[in-house]
């Protein structure tokens, strides 16, 4: 190693030494400048991530406060009691339709006397009869008269008849009246034979029918609406189309059985309704149909719904 | 420091640095991004919730919409019944309906329940509410065309106990056979009963109509129902407007002269009945409990014998005479 001493002393190897060791201090530092600037970078990295962790946790927590607020509110706080109240308020008003309706179905089957009978009747008595009792009700007309003919009675129900008063049966009754002749206070009879006539019979009426949609649940069976009725003439034909689905309170309900008049209907008969989703058939009397359904999964439906698309 | 080499004091630097950043992740970002998963799946759960309670407003919302629905189906229903029974109502209504049509002779009048079927519900219970039916059973007669008709006093010859003689006899006068197109009666009645079945045929329907000859008169029989029922949650408003819901009658009356229990004799002037007096027979009627046994027998005894106002000891109301023609 050459001892430092003069200028002149310094031999061109010393003075290479010395640009080498200036060029190998100017690298370390450049080296230790590069290391330092690259931990820099990688704590101010790090530190950029942890805050950035901070913010993210910081905006999660500001989003959860939020939506802890807004379910806190007045809005959400009581949604599920009022949910609740509210199906049960669906419930409680659907029962008392359905009370309502069952109770306008027996008041819409109940058939009134009608005037126009009553009318029909003062204008269909022949001249040489008169009646001198009826009974109407909604249902029956019993007529009672005298007569010179016995025939009348028989008129008087054709008569009728023309205006399609009576359905079925109808029961037109003579009797020879003999007690004027028969009187002893009477020697002589001043009037010819007549004879005392009635006339019974069933009276043509409107058929009511009644429609009402029905849900099983594993507890009971429930009313899925009121009950809708219908007035139709008798021995008309009714029909009902779009009944093996029914749609109530967002649900969909498919028809699991029939029955009319409480009379479960049969298989095939039941096979033929599902196929054609029509019901019909001739109003005889008043009907009362029942449908029952059961509630269909709503994901079996979007599948349905799905594949028909 | 100084005395180490340049490897050894890069290696310081980077393991200086990594141990910073080490600690920084340990400390920091690990248990951030903990605590980020557990906040976000707390904000996912409240999401969810809100999500949840999202559809449970518009559930709820068509639920509404549904109830309304009900509601506008249940008043429709409703409106298609009478509010309420009112049987004064009621009858005031028929019988003013029959007065106007010109059939006011009655016979008789009277309003009956009639039982209705409860509604069973489809669980098999009974409903809680139930139908209510109404049946006013009226009886009247029309005229012969001979006797004079009266009704509710319009043709009374007896004003608070003094008969009008000019009045009575211009009624005897009357009394003659008018044929038999003067007999009046049937024609209203059923006129009555056509306007009653198209009031309100949803809720008043004629159950009954019958007539039977009698001695050159006719009786006319009728009952009509009136539908209501108990409407125990009611929805719509009551329409009260109709007759025969509300009264529609008289609603001033006078009632000085009105008692209760009724004497030999009505002797109070405010009294319509005023200067009528009770029959023999009926004076004659009963035991008398309060009274002795012997003025009880020389009481009837009298009666029978010289009647009753002289019994009392009164002048007896003068009766009119019959003319003769």
């Amino acid at each position: 190693m050459t001892l430092l001493g003069s200028k002149k002393g310094y031999s061109k190897t010393d003075i290479n030494f010395f640009e080498e060791f200036s060029a190998s201090a100017r690298k370390q530092t450049q080296v230790l400048a590069v290391v330092v600037f690259v931990g820099v970078v990688i704590i101010g990295i790090t530190l950029a991530i942890l805050f950035y962790d901070i913010w993210r946790n910081y905006d999660v927590q500001k989003d959860i406060d939020g939506l802890n607020a807004t379910l806190a509110s007045d809005e959400y706080a009581g949604l599920e009691l009022r949910s609740q109240a509210l199906q049960q308020e669906i419930t409680d008003k659907n029962q008392y339709y359905y009370t309502l309706t069952e109770m306008r179905r027996l008041v819409d089957e109940t058939n009134a006397a009608s005037t126009d009978i009553v009318n029909l009747l003062g204008d269909s008595i022949p001249s040489d009869a008169y009646v001198t009792e009826y009974d109407l009700t909604g249902d029956t007309l019993t007529v009672s008269g005298t007569t010179f003919s016995y025939y009348d009675a028989a008129n008087i129900t054709y008569l009728l008849n023309q205006a399609d008063v009576f359905a079925g049966t109808v029961a037109p009754a003579v009797e020879a009246d003999n007690s004027i002749r028969d009187n002893e206070n009477t020697p002589e009879n001043p009037i010819d034979v007549y004879y005392a006539f009635s006339i019974t019979g069933n009276l043509v009426s409107d058929c009511v029918i009644s429609i009402g949609h029905y849900a099983s649940t594993d507890t009971s069976v429930i009313a899925l609406s009121g009950i809708t009725s219908q007035v139709v003439g008798i021995n008309s034909q009714y029909e009902f189309t779009g009944i093996t689905t029914y749609e109530a309170v967002g649900n969909t309900y498919s028809l699991t059985s029939i029955s009319i008049n409480n009379v479960p209907m049969n298989a095939n008969e039941f096979a033929i309704v599902q196929s054609t989703d029509t019901l019909s058939g001739i109003a005889s009397e008043n009907i009362s149909i029942s449908l029952y359904y059961t509630q269909v999964d709503s994901a079996e439906v979007a599948e349905a719904e799905g594949g028909a698309a | 420091m100084g005395n180490l080499g340049k490897r050894e004091r890069y290696i310081l630097i980077l393991l200086g640095i990594a141990i910073v950043v080490l600690l920084i992740y340990y400390f920091g970002i690990r248990n951030l991004n903990g605590k980020y998963d557990e906040l976000v799946a707390t904000r996912s759960q409240l999401q969810a919730q809100l999500d949840y309670y999202e559809a449970l407003k518009t559930q709820n919302d068509e639920a509404l919409s549904q109830i309304n629905q009900l509601k506008n189906d249940i008043s429709d229903v409703e409106g298609r019944f009478l509010p309420y029974i009112s049987s004064e109502a009621i009858e005031q209504y028929v019988l003013k309906t029959f007065e106007d049509a010109g059939c006011p002779y009655l016979v008789s009048v009277n309003a009956e329940d009639v039982a209705q079927q409860t509604v069973t519900l489809p669980d098999g219970t009974t409903a809680s509410d139930r139908l209510i039916v109404k049946r006013i059973v009226v009886q009247y007669s029309t005229t012969d065309g001979f006797n004079i008709a009266e009704y509710n006093r319009s043709t009374s010859v007896v004003d608070h106990g003094v008969v009008d003689d000019a009045a009575w006899n211009a009624y005897l006068d009357e009394m003659y056979w008018h044929g038999s197109g003067s007999i009046v009666g049937y024609d209203e009645f059923i006129s009555a009963l056509e306007t009653i079945e198209a009031e309100n045929p949803d809720c008043i329907k004629i159950n009954r109509i019958a007539i039977t000859t009698e001695g050159g008169y006719t009786l006319l029989n009728a009952e009509i129902d009136f539908y209501s029922a108990t409407f125990n949650y009611r929805v719509s408003e009551a329409d009260t407007g109709a007759p025969y819901v509300s009264w529609a009658g008289a609603t001033s009356f006078d009632t000085a002269g009105g008692f209760i229990g009724r004497p030999f004799v009505i002797d109070n002037p405010a009294s319509e009945w005023f200067g009528v007096m009770m029959s023999d027979e009926e004076a004659a009627e009963g035991d008398r409990a309060f009274s002795t046994y012997y003025s009880n027998a020389i009481f009837e005894q009298s009666v029978q014998s010289i009647g009753l106002a002289a019994t009392l000891e009164i002048g007896e109301a003068p009766a009119p005479e019959v003319p003769e023609d």
